[in-house]
């Protein structure tokens, strides 16, 4: 997920610096003010560092990596994490040109913000009902969550021609698969460590998930019906439909599913997309309440 | 679990070769150049890559890159070693665009084919610099310059020890795995690789945190307090040259 330079605009780059910056610059603040350990936010980064070297094997002989923002935000708290993930993005970028300087800032938001933050603030809101359900989502979401972000940066340069309704679908979706195995990890290491050394997780219990949270994701979650309505208003279509009618493809259907085209067969199109969006999120529940048992 | 430690140390045997191609370089021109100037110039010019299509713009930067690295004794084998898998993943990403739309040019979109190729080059340009900088510049004079452009102390202090603790948590982690490894009699499914990598890298993370903290408490007795020396700065030959150099390459890419 790293992104090379050349891949975005400088004024993308540029807005995503200032972000960032801003970001850490109030991360340094909360770390001076509570008195963090620094050595100790040095060599997590460094163990973070030697964690996403590991190759996770996955089925169809390919592997995984861990990129472990939600788990340095769970661990560390999200001012501590964000810092710990920019030291090892940083390295990574001066180091073994993993990532390009003038894209820093955006790979830093990406994965040591975005995935750290929504990392942090899931497994805060979730962690009472599900320590490992928690994990899971939030690892999951995190990283899912941090692609798109990559995807709108990609998608909103102009030196990158695909636009933004290719490069964020499919980051998004390409990485909500492989989120699964950030999840599951995620959910077997914040588990080990609660089971074993509940005092390293308490640090993590210091920032108290509000109303307004649970209000923000509630007013969210009603207005999702909302967003699929505007997409409809303004056009939007699927980028592979798209690309099919530039190539002059024709759809031939070999399975049309149980819900096909996010419907119900002989009900309202809207209404048949709502219960399709009902039952998708219902299966991402039951899987990750599935998992968090298996890990049990 | 086995796949899990095999995959693992051939990724990590790669990937450290950084480090000691770091710690080995050879002398050169830009070896010798002051940091802080270095990472100026060499961001100029990445920005002066990376900001333009035009093709022969970018060729004078690249061929400026070049001719930095000839001088710098860097063998051109080499700085291909580090370039070609950027380069492949740059050109697969967009040439599927040279075969979308009007195909003019038997059956290819010829100004999308043209766009691939300036795409995959200037990345290739700024790899090569930020390749130029990495072969020329050990990681401490980086973070020396860091401090020079009042880079808060706290963020480099968590940089210098994330560097310095790579190594040794890396081969903490393999041991772990190692050992758990050992003692396994059967073979395992991916759910179980994963549940016990899991576990295995949670108990990771205790040792990490616990050394952190025993850190931490060896810098407070020896009353440790973050602040290091910074070389002073001087404008010497060697910087006055690579300064004339970037100017030039610049002045090249604005004329031509």
């Amino acid at each position: 997920m790293h992104i090379p330079d050349g891949f975005i605009d400088l004024d993308v780059a540029a807005i995503f610096y200032v972000l960032t910056l801003a970001v850490l610059g109030y991360s340094l603040y909360k770390v001076r003010k509570e008195d963090v350990n620094l050595s100790l936010l040095g060599i997590v980064a460094a163990g973070i560092f030697a964690a996403q070297m590991l190759n996770w094997p996955i089925p169809g002989g390919t592997s995984a990596h861990l990129v472990a923002g939600a788990l340095a935000g769970i661990l560390l708290g999200p001012y501590a994490g964000s810092l710990a993930m920019a030291s090892v993005l940083t390295i990574q970028c001066l180091i073994f040109a993993d990532g390009g300087v003038t894209a820093l800032g955006a790979n830093i938001w990406n994965m040591g913000v975005v995935d750290v933050f929504v990392g942090y603030y899931i497994y805060k809101v979730l962690k009472g009902k599900n320590e490992y359900l928690a994990s899971f989502i939030g690892g999951w979401l995190g990283i899912t969550m941090a692609a798109m972000f990559a995807g709108v940066e990609v998608g909103l340069s102009s030196s990158f021609k695909y636009g933004i309704t290719t490069t964020v679908p499919v980051m998004g979706l390409w990485h909500g698969i492989l989120g699964i195995v950030e999840g599951i990890i995620t959910a077997a290491v914040v588990g080990y460590i609660h089971t074993t050394r509940p005092d390293i997780m308490e640090r993590a219990g210091e920032v108290k998930v509000g109303k307004i949270t649970w209000a923000v994701l509630g007013l969210l979650i009603l207005l999702s019906p909302l967003f699929a309505y505007a997409a409809e208003a303004v056009g939007y279509s699927e980028p592979l439909e798209n690309v099919a009618e530039m190539l002059g493809a024709e759809e031939h259907t070999i399975y049309e599913g149980l819900l096909p085209d996010y419907t119900v067969p002989g009900m309202d199109p809207y209404i048949g997309t709502l219960i399709s969006g009902i039952v998708g999120v219902g299966i991402v529940l039951l899987l990750g309440v599935g998992i968090s048992r298996v890990h049990k | 679990m086995t796949d899990l430690i095999e995959k693992s140390i051939k990724e990590a045997s790669s990937y450290f070769q950084n480090f000691f191609s770091q710690e080995y370089f050879r002398e050169g021109f830009l070896q010798k150049v002051d940091v802080r100037i270095k990472l100026i110039g060499i961001f100029i010019l990445l920005l002066a890559s990376i900001s333009t299509f035009d093709f022969s713009k970018t060729f004078t930067i690249f061929f400026s890159a070049l001719v930095l690295a000839k001088l710098s004794n860097i063998r051109i084998k080499l700085l291909l070693s580090r370039i070609w898998l950027f380069t492949l993943f740059a050109f697969i990403i967009v040439i599927p665009r040279a075969f979308m739309g009007v195909k003019d040019f038997y059956f290819l979109n010829f100004g999308e084919f043209v766009y691939a190729i300036i795409f995959t080059f200037r990345v290739v340009t700024a790899i090569t610099l930020l390749q130029l900088l990495i072969l020329t510049t050990p990681f401490n004079q980086i973070l020396a310059a860091f401090k020079s452009f009042k880079i808060p102390q706290q963020f480099v202090f968590i940089l210098g020890l994330t560097y310095r603790y790579i190594h040794l948590m890396f081969s903490e982690l393999l041991r772990i795995l190692v050992a758990r490894e050992s003692r396994r009699i059967k073979k395992t499914g991916f759910v179980e690789v994963w549940r016990f990598g899991g576990k295995s890298l949670g108990s990771f993370f205790i040792r990490t945190f616990e050394k952190g903290e025993k850190v931490q408490l060896a810098m407070n007795a020896r009353g440790n307090d973050i602040k290091s020396y910074i070389k002073p700065f001087s404008f010497t030959q060697s910087e006055m040259l690579f300064t004339i150099f970037v100017l030039f390459a610049l002045t090249w890419w604005i004329m031509i």
